[in-house]
């Protein structure tokens, strides 16, 4: 039988080679009985239509960005907010995963909107990127910059810098022209993503957090349509395909840093000052995260929800410096080892 | 019919009315916060987002009544004069059919998804946190009055002599009687 | 069925919808309404129409297209338009279809700043179209000069389709930048060629103005010149020198517009709450359409039918130029019903590969296949440019008047095309110095 995989996300991207990945080999592990169709670009789905397509079946399988949709996913934008605090992608993308699957208060927002939670993924860790070279925090005085979370505004804005709201279409002509001094973003901005490699002169590699917002969900009904074998194949391939994807990014991001000195984009690395001053806010950020989780969200108290985050990165990251974290059995083998085979896919998913 | 008429006519020029406030509110607030930028380095924090969601929302569904009280919604004519006058009151009937489905439809699924976001308190957490759920209405009310005009419309053609005179487009707002009185 | 003919299907149905005059926009909705609940499921059908249209129209990048038809309102209403065409007039007026040639020149940079096709005809239309019809210019060629005018935005940098197509296909989005300006320059020049040759053979088209003007006249006219340049200026000026963005730029243009018009004291009460309303009701009647062409292209992405299209056109053909021949059918194809950056993303995957396998130059190809997709713009039966235009002139012109004008512009565009793909040098010389 055929299905619909969506992803907001335009082909090619590191959302769309996951997808193709997984659904090769889940095609391949039941003999053709699970095919999955991919629809990469929004072509099927919107980025903030995303949970109502799977829902409702537009796809069986789609990445969702709960940071367009807080409301809907408020406990997973906490772990968002959390990542701002992140500086390893490997390590947040494999921690929210885990946390996705195990902590009670986000499996209980995720069966609330009728989805089942699969992996997770992360874009990469955030820097500003510049028109003008950036050597110091201090230098963003007055300079217009577009920021992709409300913790990377006040961090920023501490250090006079002005928040604008530009349209992506437009990082690229806005760093040109002016209008826009600097685009926090990750390596991939440079290349992939927005080019701007051809039109920036600096980044600052201050790790500003990341972005840990993503995550794939199945529709409920497919899920339980499934027998427990094919979940099985399916967790099996998820887990593979979570590592490649990851790995690939990791190498990705290498390649945009290459490809930054290649063009001339000084990658200024971070004065002492500035990672102090950094690593302070980000220790009163995290005291003072679920407080202003729940006066802001309405939440019930995520502490739990912090505490798990916060333990599952400091984890991963031990685990990831234990390995070749290009080597995709043995990233693959942590991820079952740690995540995918302790779940039951007789019960998970299914009640 | 007639009271009917008045009434759908009074609401589709409310609606355009509102939408046009909120026009003129979206070209004010966009020009103060560039001003504020580029003088003060001080924008409007979440003006991207109130533009979208509430400017841009109001704009394009407020006036759909009144699009359709000018009878401006936007069609070929190629082929509609080479028949008949019957087969005219026929295809102008089924566009109507046609326009009552999809506006219900829309305004259906709209109402439900309104109460829901009501229900979830729908924010938007970008620059600052924007309450979105109060824009999520205008779909719902501009959507069920086009649908109620377009209900309106296929009865006066199905049952008024003077259906082609009712149901052809009005001339520009800056010209002649019919543009006046639908201000 | 498979989804295959239900999308052949749909498309069926669409146009003699369209021919039997239901409006656009619901014709599109609702077939695809129809067509994705035949392909999927109901449920599926229903998810779409909550996760689209709200969604669709709250992007604050689509906020410039209102904004700029308020402009345009502000401007007409407030006779901004009215010195500038009536020097050109005495300037212009015995040059065969000059005002049009002026039009497509004025909001060809115009264009090129904003980067958008819509905004363009949005602004163009109101401020160009009735002065041009005071000359009694026939509609045909005062609409279609500025609907296809307003294409040559995305060719001309800065562009937001140039950007997406570089990022898309890892393109140098500077080199196409600076490849883009010989052929859009090339394309206005052909369009200005286009409309004398037709003015100078048929002189009904656009009348050569031969009224003589007294000094006082000239006088006044040329003393009046000023505030549409200044209008057009002051938004140019402001988007090349960062000062705002160009979704930015639709508001500061309409805020200028009334500025103007108070130092000008010809603006009314009356005639700001005309021009505010006329902009709601084209927003509205605009947008409609955008809303119904979204959720169809979701309906022919599930059919598989442009890939299908694609794969059918391109398999058998191994010569570049019977390639790009195929691609411009293809996309001319397309592009009757669904929008550019819909049809670059259901082709591009399977079109570069392909490409690639021949060594065709990304950058040559790009500037064509922009070309292409902005004819899009105006061709039938979703011509979005051109229900801009029949939305801000309301019944003043027939929407097959535009179209028809418009047709001119797609064969003028035709042989640019023809000149763009047996040369490649027109579009690869500035780059290549650039290197
Ligand atoms: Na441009
Ligand atoms: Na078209």
């Amino acid at each position: 039988e055929t299905f619909r995989a969506a992803t907001w996300n335009v082909s090619g991207s590191p959302n769309d080679v996951f997808l193709n990945d997984f659904a090769d080999q889940v095609r391949e592990a039941t003999g053709g009985e699970i095919d999955f169709e991919i629809f990469p670009g929004g072509v099927l789905l919107p980025a903030d239509g995303t949970l109502p397509g799977i829902a409702s079946g537009v796809a069986q399988l789609a990445n969702i960005t709960a940071a367009y949709i807080p409301s809907d996913m408020p406990v997973d934008a906490v772990t968002a907010d959390l990542s701002f605090a992140a500086d390893d992608q490997l390590a947040l993308a494999f921690a929210k995963t885990e946390v996705g699957f195990f902590n009670e208060q986000m499996q209980k927002e995720i069966r609330g909107h009728d989805l089942v939670f699969v992996t997770s993924f992360s874009i990469g860790i955030y820097y500003p990127i510049c028109s003008f070279d950036l050597s110091s925090v201090d230098d963003l005085d007055g300079r217009k910059v577009r920021t992709s979370s409300a913790t990377q505004i006040e961090f920023a804005t501490q250090y006079g810098a002005v928040p604008v709201s530009v349209p992506a279409s437009e990082i690229y002509t806005g760093i040109q022209r002016g209008s826009l001094d600097c685009a926090f973003g990750d390596a991939l901005f440079l290349t992939d993503y927005f080019k701007l490699n051809e039109v920036a002169q600096s980044v600052y590699r201050l790790p500003l957090g990341s972005n840990a917002t993503g995550g794939y969900y199945m529709n409920e009904d497919f899920w339980a349509e499934r027998t427990p074998e094919e979940r099985r194949a399916m967790f099996k391939a998820l887990s593979r395909a979570t590592a490649r994807s990851m790995i690939g990014y990791q190498a990705k991001v290498d390649q945009a840093w290459e490809a930054a000195e290649a063009a001339g984009v000084a990658l200024n690395e971070p004065s002492e000052a500035d990672m102090a001053a950094l690593a302070e806010f980000n220790e009163a950020f995290i005291a003072k995260l679920a407080q202003s989780e729940m006066d802001k969200r309405g939440i019930d108290d995520p502490t739990q929800l912090i505490d798990d985050m916060v333990a599952a990165m400091d984890k991963w990251k031990g685990l990831l410096e234990e390995v070749d974290t290009t080597d995709l059995d043995a990233v693959t083998a942590l991820l079952d080892q740690e995540i995918f085979d302790r779940i039951d896919v007789e019960t998970y998913g299914l009640d | 019919m007639a009271l009917l008429e008045r009434i759908l006519g009074v609401a589709a020029r409310l609606l355009v009315w509102a939408a046009g406030a909120f026009l003129l509110a979206m070209a004010l607030h966009v020009c103060l916060d560039v001003a504020m930028k580029y003088f003060l380095n001080k924008p409007i924090p979440g003006t991207a987002e109130i533009v979208a969601r509430y400017y841009m929302l109001a704009a394009v569904f407020l006036p759909l009544a009144f699009v359709e009280l000018r009878n401006s919604g936007i069609a070929v004519d190629l082929f509609y004069n080479m028949f008949a006058p019957r087969w005219r009151r026929a295809m102008v009937a089924l566009s109507y059919v046609g326009q009552m489905s999809f506006f219900s439809l829309l305004a259906y699924q709209s109402s439900l998804d309104a109460l829901k976001s009501y229900d979830k308190q729908e924010y938007i957490d970008g620059q600052i946190v924007v309450y979105i759920w109060p824009a999520t209405f205008f779909l719902p009310i501009g959507l069920w009055l086009v649908a109620a005009m377009s209900l309106l419309r296929l009865a006066q053609t199905l049952i008024r002599s003077d259906w082609e005179v009712v149901t052809t487009h009005s001339v520009p707002l800056d010209g002649g009687q019919t543009g006046k009185e639908a201000l | 069925m498979d989804r295959l003919e239900i999308g052949i299907a749909g498309i069926v149905v669409a146009l003699i919808l369209i021919a039997l005059r239901m409006q656009v926009g619901v014709v599109l909705g609702i077939v695809a309404f129809g067509g994705i609940a035949a392909i999927t499921n109901m449920g599926a059908a229903w998810g779409i129409l909550t996760a689209i249209p709200a969604n669709f129209i709250a992007q604050w990048s689509l906020s410039a297209v209102p904004m700029f038809l308020l402009m345009g309102y502000i401007a007409a209403q407030a006779g901004l338009t009215n010195g500038l065409f009536a020097s050109a007039r005495i300037v212009l007026g015995r040059v065969p279809g000059g005002l049009a040639s002026a039009t497509v020149v004025a909001s060809a940079l115009f264009a090129s700043a904003s980067g958008s096709s819509v905004a363009t005809a949005a602004a163009f239309s109101r401020i160009a179209v009735p002065e041009m019809l005071k000359s009694n210019y026939k509609s045909s060629l005062a609409t279609g000069s500025v609907a296809a005018a307003g294409t040559l935005g995305s060719l001309i940098p800065p562009s937001i389709l140039l950007i997406l197509y570089g990022i898309f296909t890892d393109t140098s989005i500077g080199a196409l930048f600076v490849a883009g300006v010989v052929p859009g320059v090339l394309s206005a020049v052909a369009y200005i060629t286009m409309i004398t040759l037709r003015s100078y053979l048929d002189p009904t088209l656009a009348p050569v103005n031969d009224t003589t003007h007294t000094r006082e006249e000239k006088w006044a006219a040329l003393r009046d010149i000023w505030p549409l340049p200044a209008l057009i200026l002051g938004v140019l000026g402001g988007i090349f020198t960062g000062i705002f963005s160009p979704t930015e730029a639709g508001a500061i243009g309409a805020g200028l517009a009334v500025l103007i018009a108070l130092l000008r004291r010809s603006l009314s009460r009356k005639a700001v709450i005309r021009a505010v309303i006329e902009t709601a009701e084209g927003t509205a009647s605009i947008f409609i359409i955008a809303i119904g062409a979204t959720m169809f292209a979701v309906f022919m992405g599930l059919s598989s039918l442009p890939n299908a299209l694609s794969g059918l056109m391109l398999d058998h053909v191994d010569s570049t130029i019977a390639i790009i021949v195929m691609i411009a059918l293809l996309y001319v194809l397309l592009g009757m019903f669904v929008d550019s950056v819909s049809i670059m993303l259901l082709t591009i995957p399977i079109i570069q590969p392909i490409l690639n396998g021949l060594g065709v130059d990304m950058v040559w190809f790009g500037i064509i296949a922009i070309k292409l997709l902005e004819i899009g713009m105006i061709t039938p039966p979703v011509g979005l440019n051109v229900y801009v235009i029949r939305s801000a002139l309301g019944s003043a012109v027939s929407l097959v008047d535009v179209f028809r004008g418009a047709a001119w512009f797609i064969l003028t565009d035709l042989v640019t095309l023809t000149l763009l793909i047996l040369f490649p040098i027109i579009t690869l010389f500035l780059p290549g110095i650039m290197k």
